[in-house]
């Protein structure tokens, strides 16, 4: 058990005070359900990097990556630097197709490309991997809580020991306080407290290594402390079971990134959120290139310092890995700057819950209560509904904790989770966007026999022994697994689920048919450029893209924007075109601003005119006038 | 070709498996995007995308196989 100091007491209610008037504040924002999930889509590239790296973060990856880095070394940044190759499927195929389609969600998208049995057959799979997501997130916010406050005492405190009070005390108390400050502003709040959490988490990280190192005695004491194969990239090629680099490729670089960049609506929501599909695109590339390499330091090092710190004999080297976190930045970190850490790893739950529970909430209003349940009712009951899904989301995910904590490794855990479920869906959601071919009968048969198969390899593990590039064998070889047995698969079950969808969605569109409710415009990569015409409702183009001027508002009965001929010229626009007017300070990342189509030009130069409505719409200054033109298609 | 492989050392097969197989996965999308048109040549804003595409590649392929390569020599 830790003692915390008054100080880190005080930095804790801090942060908790500063977050819910930050979520407050900012849902004042929001004024419509297009606002309450979306965010109005007018957020700068910038904003939706940051906190998209707050999302990514998780309180697991804390408590998770730093245990891998303390029994792995380095190579615990596999996770986070393995992203690239997956790119060019969110980035030129999936990010268009869903920004430029206006679908709201996968399932919706699901319905639209194919029909409506394998939009509930993916809304059924997308529910539990949200849910799923949320539950290992509450776990491991839980485990570390039970690591700081719990005392290892089995003596029952009304049916349960203190240590499970902890567990799921912590655990439900973050949640809700989540879901206070997401219901007030929906998607606004969600990434502007993001924003905030991003910068505390990262920074929390960075400043225990950067402590670290200073109580170790500098960099090269810890190098040097530190085995050589902790030292690698990358974990060894198929051994150990749970932690090797075929497995961590194809269930997390592979299956894990598709899922997460496209099966995860939360994701998918944060990047409709944001002012332009080429905004998404540098906001995609700057979190893969950049803030995810710098957050891998942020959440392995602890682990990485617990390995010194055991070698040189300042750690008992029966510290548990699961507690190493905790252990290490209680030791590096004075009282004051510890309490940042605890509010970091908060930070990196609430940031990560309050996606996933507006993602929960999205869904079952948007692809179940509104269709099937209650259609035609008004915005605000709708938001009414959310309220409820949300407490069922975080409900759903506590019931969770007691199977996660089934596994010695919370990674594995997750890894299990991740390789089961996801498979089926990834393989599904890249032939529907790359193969116009591929039909919805073959869909819908990939989605339920492809989980069915990946299902059934659990209970026999020799299935995916023909294809597990030596796993098994080499287990056997070092002595980990008696004669008959096999390894758990965590990871190459992902590998094994992804090559059996895959064969059985290939062979499922060869002998069935497309149906007549199936339809691909704009839903395949093939064709976008459909997709972009439905958008702006006319030729896109791309010149004057990028030019942005200064211009005066003039409230005027109108309803689109009207700008001189002079500024029309000088953006390259003509009547139809898709504008963007925002506030003129940058900084504020877009969230004054609006996407509104161009009318018909007016003689007054260096005027917009708009209507009143609209620039209440935009949160637009009047009083300040002058605001930020630019063409976005 | 089998030999080879085994000759490689652990550390070595990791990053060769992750690059053959991942730029396969990459460069496959990128083929296809372009024969389809979603990606076009003469866009000077998806000649950018390409660019740094394979910028970004080059940059991970790079700062893995120094990083082993500092560390093993």
């Amino acid at each position: 058990m830790i003692e915390l100091h008054w100080a880190d007491y005080t930095v804790i209610g801090l942060y908790f005070t500063g977050i819910l008037a930050s979520g407050i504040w900012f849902g004042r924002y929001t004024k419509s359900t297009k606002d309450f999930f979306l965010g109005g889509q007018r957020f700068s590239w910038w904003l939706v990097a940051i906190s998209c790296v707050a999302t990514l973060v998780g309180s697991y990856s804390f408590i998770n990556y730093a245990e891998l880095g303390y029994k792995a070394g380095l190579s615990s940044v596999t996770y986070y630097t393995n992203d690239w190759f997956i790119l060019p499927i969110f980035m030129l195929a999936w990010l268009p197709i869903i920004y430029f389609s206006r679908v709201l969600s996968i399932p919706e998208y699901f319905g639209r490309r194919f029909d409506s049995k394998t939009r509930l057959a993916a809304l059924f799979i997308i529910m539990i991997y949200l849910i799923g997501y949320i539950g290992i997130n509450l776990f491991t916010i839980g485990t570390a809580f039970k690591g700081l406050f719990g005392n290892g005492s089995t003596e029952l405190i009304g049916p349960f020991t203190q240590d499970i009070w902890i567990l799921y005390g912590s655990a439900i108390g973050v949640a809700l306080f989540s879901i206070m400050y997401m219901h007030h502003g929906g998607q606004t709040s969600v990434i502007m407290t993001d924003l905030l959490q991003g910068f505390i988490l990262i920074g929390a990280g960075l400043l225990v290594f950067g402590l670290g190192l200073y109580h170790i005695g500098g960099f090269s004491n810890w190098w040097s402390a530190m085995p050589m194969d902790h030292k690698l990239p990358f974990p060894n090629y198929n051994s150990p079971p749970e932690f090797h680099a075929i497995g961590a490729f194809w269930s997390d670089a592979v299956t894990g990134s598709i899922a997460f960049y496209c099966m995860n609506q939360g994701v998918l929501m944060r990047f409709m959120s944001v002012k332009s599909v080429r905004d998404g695109k540098k906001a995609i590339c700057v979190v893969i290139i950049m803030f995810m390499p710098i957050a891998a330091i942020a959440v392995s090092n602890a682990g990485w310092l617990g390995t010194s710190l055991v070698a040189s004999g300042e750690l008992a080297n029966d510290v548990k890995a699961r507690d190493i976190f905790v252990t290490v930045s209680n030791l590096v970190c004075s009282p004051g700057i510890f309490g940042l850490v605890i509010a970091a790893l908060i930070a990196a739950l609430m940031s990560t819950l309050d996606t996933l529970i507006n993602a929960v909430s999205a869904i079952a209003v948007n692809d179940i209560w509104r269709p099937y349940i209650k259609p035609g009712q008004d915005d605000k009951y709708y938001l009414h509904m959310a309220r409820y899904f949300a407490l069922f989301a975080t409900g759903a995910g506590v019931l969770l904790v007691p199977i996660y904590s089934q596994f010695s490794l919370i990674s594995e855990a997750f890894t299990h989770f991740i390789s089961l479920m996801t498979p089926p869906m990834i393989v599904v959601i890249v032939l529907a966007i790359m193969w116009k071919r591929f039909t919805a009968n073959a869909a819908f048969i990939t989605l339920i026999l492809g989980f069915a198969i990946t299902l059934l390899s659990i209970a026999f593990p020799s299935m995916i022994e023909l294809i597990d590039h030596g796993v098994n064998l080499v287990a056997h070889q070092d002595g980990n697994l008696k004669e008959g047995e096999y390894v758990a698969y965590s990871h190459m079950r992902a590998f094994f689920g992804t090559v059996v969808s895959f064969v059985i969605a290939i062979i499922a569109t060869v002998i069935t048919k497309n149906s007549d409710e199936e339809e691909t415009s704009g839903l395949t990569i093939c064709t976008i450029d459909d997709a972009k015409r439905s958008y702006k409702g006319g030729e896109p183009s791309e010149e004057g893209v990028g030019v942005k001027l200064n211009l005066t508002i003039e409230i005027a009965d109108v309803s689109e924007a009207h700008l001189s001929q002079i500024d029309m010229d000088k953006l390259s626009a003509i009547p139809g075109d898709l504008l963007f007017v925002s506030d003129p300070r940058a900084w504020l990342g877009g969230l004054r601003s609006m996407q509104i189509k161009a009318g018909t030009p007016h003689q007054k130069s260096s005027i917009i005119q708009l209507s009143k409505d609209s620039v209440e719409e935009g949160s637009l200054h009047t009083d300040k006038e002058q605001v930020t033109v630019e063409k976005l298609m | 070709m089998f030999e080879w492989w085994q000759s490689l050392p652990q550390y070595w097969q990791s990053l060769v498996y992750q690059y053959v197989i991942g730029g396969m996965i990459f460069f496959t999308v990128v083929f296809w995007a372009v024969k389809t048109k979603a990606l076009k040549m003469s866009s000077k804003q998806d000649r950018g995308t390409l660019t740094l595409l394979f910028f970004g590649f080059i940059f991970f392929l790079g700062v893995h196989s120094f990083w082993t390569y500092l560390v093993t020599k």
